[in-house]
Formats: structure tokens, sequence, C-alpha cells
């Protein structure tokens, strides 16, 4: 009893030390740090865009991006008097995929149960509401943190849509990244019930923001979000333009470069809209660029949440038809049923007939 | 011992209870302008859900565009559509007359419009045609004209004005007629470019359209939306009735119906973003006015047999039971 009380008046100094510490950083730190801070914006971004993007993008792994993201935004916000808003866009968006891998889970999960035999109609149904009612949940925040960092290239270049700004080539990318995450927020935020009331006229203002960067230097992915925004909203594009075909060359363009965001834009569009007869080959398509183009080195960690989100489309489909995940990437639920083609003649047909016994009791 | 044993497992399987059988599947193909991120699919899988309690697995398939999903119901690629009433006019009348011309001109009178038809044993016959039946009826707007001179709001000012109509919608085509405008045939597609360019005068749309179509462009600073609704847009459930069991029909009727006030949220919210100087609001004698161009609009197309006369007849009471000093209800003429 008296040890445990010792040690919690330990802690105790401990902690009033700490406090101590704290209180003389408060009242010192900002007469030595004000000048640093100052300038900080600036540098955070610098840091964020030239050192830290590269370094995470060429490490395939969206479970580390996305905890580095949500863990780094309020630090990024608080260390500066003004904000940084490249390093919080990218900060943002990276902390987005944490939610969008959960609100994923949900949706299959909400799949699956659609397919359980052995359960009441009426558990079946709460099986499938409760999953579906945590998906919006987890959709609510990924739309929040996507919209935010498309709030933050906002907030640095102006409203998107409205003519090109002026934009760093370094930074290009940054703005790049920002247009995928103001889709990625509509559509998030479209499954959680529209919670966060992300403007529908936002794809009209990304396939215009999309103009303003470099296609080739980023994978066609710009010409598919402008084809994306096409073929969603009816009327978006350019006369006598088919969105579709726009988006299939935009996304046979990307594939080659082993950075395949084009071809996850074209299968998300796709399976928003429900078109089987594109999501098939775009999958199957995706699956054969992945063993034929090893992803860009540099450029790892964007190739593999691409993979991510035509593999959630995938398990979507299997899912809903099996009950289970994607058994092999590329292939189609059922395709798998088709009896195999026979390899040339058949080898047997030559040989004379081999008497078989038909009863155990007659073998010796 | 082995027969008793064999006896149990057969009668163990025939007395297991149906609904640990798994269940077949319906397939509805549903139209949302939004695809699978839409607002109305995202209600339509809840519809879903709950529905695939009463004898068998409902499926919702996203379309965006609505008549792929009309064609495909047609070819028997699916048990079930959604769309609006006007599109899947061709397989019931009765229930595309919801949307007559005029005849609904307020959300409260809808609700009361709906729910009477939903429940009226009547109408149930009514509400199934050749084998298909509509099981439920979805809000999506009042349909206003859109315009880009604001000073074009009463009926004798549309003379002369280009306006977008949809090419399928016949009574569009017949009221542009009456007003003297001229037609100019549209999409979905291509309304919002048509406006916004400048190609046309006018438009009608309800209010989802105006963030995605971006018709703030067309209006700019002399344009406005007359706030007088000359429709209600609904979303129809339809389905082959042989394809669902015995009870389905009235289970979704009232199902959908406890999810009408949810649907009108999306609407007035909507609304609630088309920027408040942008409404015309339209003096009472214009809208007398208005009120008897509608009447005599829709009584001229029941005549053609684009309307059911049955359901007009009981929209004008609705309407008069709200309103009694409106001039119809002095006469009897639907």
């Amino acid at each position: 009893m008296a040890a445990a009380y010792r040690a919690t008046r330990a802690d105790a100094k401990q902690r009033t030390d700490a406090h101590e510490s704290d209180r003389r950083a408060r009242i010192g730190g900002p007469i030595f740090a004000l000048p640093l801070l100052v300038a900080c914006a600036g540098k955070i971004d610098r840091f964020t865009v030239d050192r830290v993007v590269p370094a995470g993008n060429a490490v395939a792994d969206t479970g580390k991006a996305c905890a580095l993201g949500a863990a780094l935004v309020h630090p990024i916000d608080a260390l500066s008097k003004g904000r940084s808003e490249l390093a919080l866009a990218v900060a943002e968006g990276t902390g987005a995929l944490c939610a969008e891998q959960e609100a994923w889970e949900a949706d299959l999960t909400a799949l699956r149960a659609r397919t359980y035999d052995g359960e009441s109609d009426e558990a079946r149904a709460a099986a499938i509401t409760d999953a579906t009612l945590s998906a919006e949940r987890h959709h609510a925040i990924a739309a929040a943190r996507f919209d935010r960092a498309f709030g933050a290239i906002e907030d640095e270049w102006g409203t998107v849509g409205d003519g090109c700004p002026k934009i760093a080539e370094r930074d290009e990318f940054v703005y790049f990244f920002g247009l995928v995450c103001g889709t990625l927020a509509l559509l998030h935020d479209r499954a959680s019930g529209g919670v966060h009331d992300v403007p529908l006229d936002r794809l009209g203002a990304v396939a215009r923001g999309a103009g303003c960067v470099d296609d080739a230097r980023w994978w066609s992915g710009p010409a598919a979000l402008r084809a994306g925004a096409w073929a969603t909203v009816p009327g978006l594009g350019p006369t006598g333009t088919d969105p579709w075909a726009e988006l299939e060359t935009a996304a046979a363009a990307g594939d080659p470069t082993g950075v395949r965001v084009a071809r996850a834009i074209q299968i998300l569009i796709a399976a928003n809209a429900g078109r089987n007869d594109v999501l098939e080959p775009a999958l199957a398509a995706h699956a054969a660029s992945r063993e034929a183009v090893p992803s860009d080195p540099e450029w790892a960690l964007l190739d593999e949440y691409a993979y991510r989100i035509a593999l959630q489309e995938s398990d979507r489909v299997w899912s809903a038809a099996t009950g289970h995940r994607t058994e092999r990437f590329g292939a189609w639920p059922g395709s798998a049923d088709a009896p195999p083609e026979p390899l040339g003649p058949d080898p047997f047909a030559t040989e004379a007939p081999v008497a078989i016994p038909t009863s155990p009791e007659v073998i010796p | 011992m082995t027969l008793l044993l064999r006896l149990s497992l057969v009668l163990a399987a025939l007395l297991l209870p149906p609904a640990l059988a798994h269940a077949e599947t319906r397939v509805i193909c549903a139209y949302d302008p939004g695809g699978r991120s839409g607002d109305y699919f995202a209600m339509l899988s809840k519809y879903a859900t709950q529905a695939s309690t009463w004898g068998v697995t409902v499926e919702i398939r996203p379309y965006t565009d609505e008549e792929t999903a009309a064609k495909d119901y047609e070819a028997g690629h699916c048990d079930g559509v959604v769309a609006t009433g006007v599109r899947l006019q061709r397989f019931n009348r009765f229930s595309s007359t919801m949307e007559a011309i005029g005849g609904l001109p307020d959300y409260a009178i809808m609700k009361d419009m709906v729910t009477k038809t939903v429940t009226s044993p009547t109408a149930a016959t009514l509400l199934t045609q050749d084998g298909n039946a509509t099981v439920g009826f979805i809000p999506v707007g009042a349909v206003y004209l859109f315009v880009r001179d604001r000073t074009v709001d009463s009926v004798p000012e549309l003379a002369g004005k280009r306006v977008a109509a949809m090419d399928y919608d016949r009574a569009s085509r017949f009221m542009v007629d009456r007003v003297g405008a001229i037609m100019v045939p549209s999409d979905l597609g291509s309304i919002g470019p048509k406006f916004n360019n400048g190609d046309v005068d006018a438009c009608y749309v309800s209010a989802p359209a105006f963030r995605p179509f971006e018709l703030h462009r067309g209006i700019g600073t002399k344009g406005g939306v007359i706030h007088a609704p000359i429709a209600q847009a609904t979303l129809q459930v339809m389905i082959r009735e042989a394809r669902f069991p015995a009870g389905f029909a009235e289970k979704s009727r009232a199902e959908l119906l406890g999810r009408f006030d949810a649907a009108l949220a999306f609407v007035k919210q909507a609304e609630a973003e088309i920027p408040a100087a942008a409404w015309i609001d339209v003096p009472a004698a214009t809208l007398v006015e208005w009120d008897a161009l509608f009447q005599s609009v829709r009584i001229q197309l029941r005549d053609q047999g684009a309307y059911d006369g049955r359901l007009l007849k009981v929209m004008r009471q609705v309407r008069c039971g709200k309103n009694p000093s409106r001039a119809e209800c002095a006469e009897n003429k639907e």
C-alpha cells in the first residue's frame, strides 16, 4: 500500500517537474521561437513536399501512410502561426485512408451478410443494417478528412475550377493529390448519407482543375479525373465526347508507367455507375498490368493505393456473388467455373482399354 | 434402426423452417444520377435490406442512365426497376400520372396523395398493369422553370422563348406548345450545357440537379428560378409481380411511404442550396393564371390518353380538400 503510494507520489513529482518545465517553455518559448515560427509554415511545407512525400511514396504501405498522416495533422497545424496548407493537404489526405479502410471493411461485411445462410431473415437484416451503419460512420470520417485536404489546396491556390493558378513544378503533385481527395470526399460523403454536405458541383470543379496539371507527368491521372467527372455528371464534358472511351484511354496510358492511378479512377467510376461491362475488363487489365509492369519504385505507395482501390471494388463484386473476397485479382466471380480446354488431341485415345475390376472382392 | 435414422433425417429436412432456406435473389435495377454514391441508391439499399425479410433477397443494382435501366427491365435482365414516372409511363399510366403537370402544388398535398394511393385497395389493382406493379413512390422534388432572364415569369412572356424539354416527355412537349414557346429537344446530358451556354432561354428540372449541372452559370445575375412547381418528379419502384411473393407489393408500398419524409429531406436540402436571390416569387394573380393553364393541359392530356383520369380526379379532391377556395373547386372538370 505504502509502496504504491510512494510510486504515485513519484509519478506526481515527475508530472510536477514536467509541468514546471512546460510552464517555463510556455513563458520563455514564444520569446525565442517567435521568429522561427513566423517562417515555419513554408518550411514545414517544403519539408513535407520535398522530403516526406518522396520518402513515403517509395514505401508500398498504405497502413503506415495513413497512420502517419492521421498523427501529423495536429502537430502540423500547431507548429506554425500560418497554416502549412501543402503539408496539411498531404497529412489529411493520407490520414483519410485509415477511415476509408474501415469503411470498406464494413461495406464488405454488409455485402457478405446478404449471402448468409442459416440465419433468419430478420437476423440477416439486422446484421446488414448494423454493418451499413458502421460503414456510413467511417465513410463520414473519411469524407471529412479528404475534404479538408481538398480545402487545403483551395486555401493555397484559390477555388478549384476557376481558372488555373500558378503552381510551382515541385508542388504540382500536391495539387493533383488534392483533386483526387476532392473526388473521394464527394464519394465518401454520399456513402455516409451526405453527413458533410460535400457539394455536388465538386466533380465539375475537379474536372476543370485537372486541366491545370500535366497529364503525362502524373500517369494520365488528371485525364482520368476529367473523364470520370464527365461520365458521372451528364453533359459536363465537351459535346460529342464519349467519357467512357476517354477513361479507358487514360487508364491504358497510365498502366505502363507502373503507377496505375488512372486505372483505379476508371474502376471506381465504373463501379459507382454499375457499369460491370467496363469494370470487368478494367479489373482484368489492372491485374495484367501488375503482372507485366512492376510498380515505379519512386511512387510505390500510390501504385499500391491504386491496387487497394481496385481490389476493394473486386472484393465487392466477389462478396456479393460468392460471400467471400476476391480469390484471384483480375478474375470475375464464376469465370473459373468454365471447364478447362483440352491441350491438343486426347493423348489417351489410342490406348487399348484396360479391364478394371468392378468390385473389390475380385482382387486377389 | 438405420431406416429410422434415415426417416428422421428426411423428416427433419422437411420440417426445417422456411427462413433457414436461402431465399432467391431478385434484382432491381435502380436509376440514380449519382450511381452507387447517390442518396436514392443509399435509401433503396436500406429498403432492400428490409424487403429481403419478405421472402426473397432483394439486390439493388445502380444505373446512372435511366433509359438503360428501363430497357434492362423490359428485356428481363432485372426483376424490378426504379426510374422516374415519366420514364415508366409505357408500363403503367396510372402511376405515372402522379407527375401530372400542376397536379400537386406542394409537398403536403403530394404526401397526402401518395398516402391515399398506396393505401387504397382499389388503387392497388390500378397500380398493377400487365404484370408490372408500382410498389412505391419516392419524391425527387418539385420541377421548377429555370430562366436566364428573370423578367420571364408569366405565361404570356414564355411565348417565343426556347425551352429545353425532354424529348420523351409528351406532357412537356404539349405544355411548351401551349404557351407558344419553342421546344428544344434535350436529355439529361444536354439540358445543363444548353441552359448554361445560352442555347435555350429556359429549362425545367428539380432542385437536386442545380449543383451537379452547375445551373448557376446559366442563371448568372439576370436569371432565376420561378418559385411555382410545374410538377412533382418521382422515382417509382416497379416490379414484375409474378417474380415476387404474394403480399410483397403491399409491404413495399408501406415501407417506401415510411421513407417519404427522408427522401423529401434530400430535396429540401437541395432547394436550400439555391441562393435566395435566385428565387423568383410569383404574384398570386399569376399563380392563378398558371393553375388555369395547368388544368386545361391536364384535361387535354387525359383526353389524349397520356394521363389517367381516375388519379387526376383524386388529385383534385386532395387539392380542394386542402384549399377549398381554389378556382377549380367550384367546378368538376377533372
